[in-house]
């Protein structure tokens, strides 16, 4: 039976192992997102949509409908994304046409021009991109979602059938020989990462897929199955219906978010959803968040849309407490690594690393069998640990060398990214794998090493009077490309002869 | 000759992985839609739709080892299409509006 699970264990590996690679090494970077999207502008923010006494949601609703006005719509939606420019999304169910996302200047208060809904400012890019790969693996739309499902369902699978053929015990968690053939030390640094890292990795796996199969197949199935078909009464339920007078009249949006932020001073505006809005059942949401070092809190309040009354502060699925509404924010604090604030962050940051070493060193095992190495198998290697090393250098510089020659980088990134990870990765194919990889290792550490430089020239040094994220992100990069840097010359070296221990230890 | 067999064997192997782990993918979606007809709906009255979605990933895994790690293939999907039978039930109850 061990031998099936190893054979299940090895084969999902082949199939699922780079994507997994790819998604879990920009997870873990994407946890710090909004620190990295700092570093990019240098600490220079942006004006939030609250502080700026030029922005009025209520004019940033009538600029974005135009001519078309604003006496109905079924959803409008306000937000702000890190240090980007404020979005408004205007929609009427009728009419496709009527559709108009915008965006507005927070520091003028004006539209900006042109725009669109994924329009992304070109320092800003970098960080969105590795979300994008992480969410959808550069795969447009709901299908890039359900493929990283299916990653995240590969990436549980390896797991099970790991746990289920390693057998992993307390003594696992310290066993790591120094002798043996490289191949050997390789395998056991697979499966002490593997030890230490299995609740991150199973947590992470789950949640990913949960949250990549919600939207794509979970409701409409359970829409279809519980609610004749109709998506919106199945998300109206979920999130609580609240009954609303039918009356006249408009609210103001900015009266209420004002009194949203009063009601808890220590959280930031995230984001206003008006429903029905000049309709009977007009009303609108206003979502505030409040990150700390040991905790993370949202807030959902709502408002009623003809005079502005506060109605509720309901949790964040249905209109009272009950363990679904546990179970999600759980869910979604464990994915996102802030269910204790930093301190999750931090700790997510390490398994994440520890996962992605996992992921690594599984992959560069079967091409230290030489039995066994086709080129295929070196060529995974080759990508999964020097290319992906490569890709991250390739796509961090590619976006400082345009960002400095006031170009915008978005675009060339996915290219940067697989050209970086082809270049580190096709080296193992003709050459000596550990070689390859070290030379592969060498040259991703020393880019990441002296990528802080590329974003000084990039931003014309621009400095400002928060530079502490732009300071954690510098040294973060500076001690990772170093240690990569070292540690591949020390520990990337043929030991032993390369048959020495059976295929399973 | 033993070489052509050994790869067709394995060749069907693979097939069978692949049939399990796609019909588990199916067999999970139908007993989460199932689930939210008869799992309590709970104070707020959103427990049966969140609960069975959220735990979708760990049906599919229960289901995926269930079947390819059974000793007797038989009566593992002897056992998952009964679950799968019941939970379409349900489900054929909901589309049809029994009980609502």
């Amino acid at each position: 039976m061990k031998r099936v699970f190893y054979r299940l264990h090895r084969g999902t590996a082949l199939v699922f192992g780079l994507a997994a690679l790819v998604v879990v090494a920009t997870g873990t970077v994407s946890i710090f997102e909004h620190e990295l999207d700092a570093w990019a502008r240098r600490g220079a923010r942006s004006v939030r949509v609250t502080s700026s006494p030029n922005f009025s949601f209520d004019r940033a609703i009538v600029e974005a409908a135009g001519t078309q006005g604003v006496e109905y719509f079924d959803t409008i939606n306000v937000f702000q994304r890190g240090q980007e420019p404020a979005t408004v999304r205007l929609g009427v169910k009728a009419s496709k046409d009527q559709f108009v996302v915008a965006q507005v200047d927070p520091m003028t208060g004006r539209l900006i021009e042109p725009t669109s809904e994924d329009h992304v400012s070109p320092a800003g890019s970098l960080a969105d991109f590795f979300v994008s790969l992480h969410v959808r693996l550069l795969v447009p739309g709901n299908f890039g979602l359900l493929v990283t499902g299916f990653v995240a369902f590969g990436l549980l699978f390896l797991l099970a059938t790991g746990i289920l053929f390693h057998r992993p015990s307390p003594s696992r968690l310290r066993r790591f020989r120094r002798t043996g053939s490289t191949r050997t030390q390789v395998g056991q640094l697979h499966a002490l990462l593997g030890s230490w890292s299995l609740p991150f990795t199973g947590v992470t796996a789950v949640t990913g897929a949960f949250l990549s199969f919600a939207t794509t197949v979970l409701v409409p199935v359970i829409a279809l199955v519980a609610f004749g078909g109709d998506q919106e009464e199945l998300v109206k339920t979920v999130l609580g219906p609240i009954e609303i007078e039918e009356k006249e009249g408009i609210a103001k949006v900015d009266t209420l978010v004002t009194d949203a932020l009063s009601r808890h001073p220590e959280a930031e505006f995230k984001a206003v959803a008006l429903e029905d809005w000049g309709g009977p059942q007009a009303q609108a949401s206003v979502v505030l968040e409040a990150h700390g070092a040991l905790d993370h809190q949202r807030h959902r309040l709502i408002y009623d849309g003809h005079d502005g009354r506060f109605l509720a502060e309901p949790p964040e699925l249905g209109a009272k407490p009950s363990l679904g509404n546990t179970a999600f924010e759980l869910t979604r604090g464990l994915h996102f690594g802030t269910l204790f604030g930093t301190l999750t962050q931090f700790l997510w940051l390490v398994f994440g690393i520890a996962t992605t070493g996992l992921v690594m060193s599984g992959l560069t095992v079967p091409a230290l069998r030489d039995k066994e190495a086709d080129g295929w198998r070196r060529l995974a290697a080759g990508l999964a640990s020097g290319g992906l090393l490569m890709a991250f250098a390739a796509t961090g510089w590619t976006w400082a060398v345009g960002l400095g020659l006031g170009l915008n980088p978005g675009p060339a990134l996915p290219w940067a990214f697989i050209a970086g990870a082809l270049a580190g990765g096709i080296p193992a194919v003709q050459r000596p794998v550990l070689t390859a990889v070290k030379n592969a290792a060498f040259a991703g550490g020393l880019a990441i090493l002296t990528l802080p430089l590329g974003n000084l020239w990039a931003t014309k040094t621009r400095l400002s009077s928060d530079l502490s994220e732009t300071i954690a992100v510098d040294a973060g990069m500076i001690g990772f490309g170093l240690l990569v840097a070292v540690a591949s010359q020390f520990f990337l070296t043929q030991r032993g002869p390369r048959h020495t221990e059976p295929a399973l230890a | 000759m033993r070489q052509r067999s050994q790869a067709h064997e394995e060749t069907r192997s693979r097939g069978y992985v692949a049939g399990c782990l796609v019909a588990a993918f199916f067999f999970s979606l139908i007993v989460v839609a199932g689930a939210t007809q008869w799992f309590p709906s709970g104070a707020a009255g959103i427990d049966h739709i969140v609960l069975p979605a959220l735990s979708f990933p760990l049906v599919w895994l229960g289901f995926a080892i269930g079947l390819l790690a059974a000793q007797r293939r038989g009566r593992a999907w002897g056992t998952a299409v009964l679950i799968v039978v019941l939970s379409s039930g349900a489900m054929a109850a909901g589309l049809s509006g029994v009980g609502t």
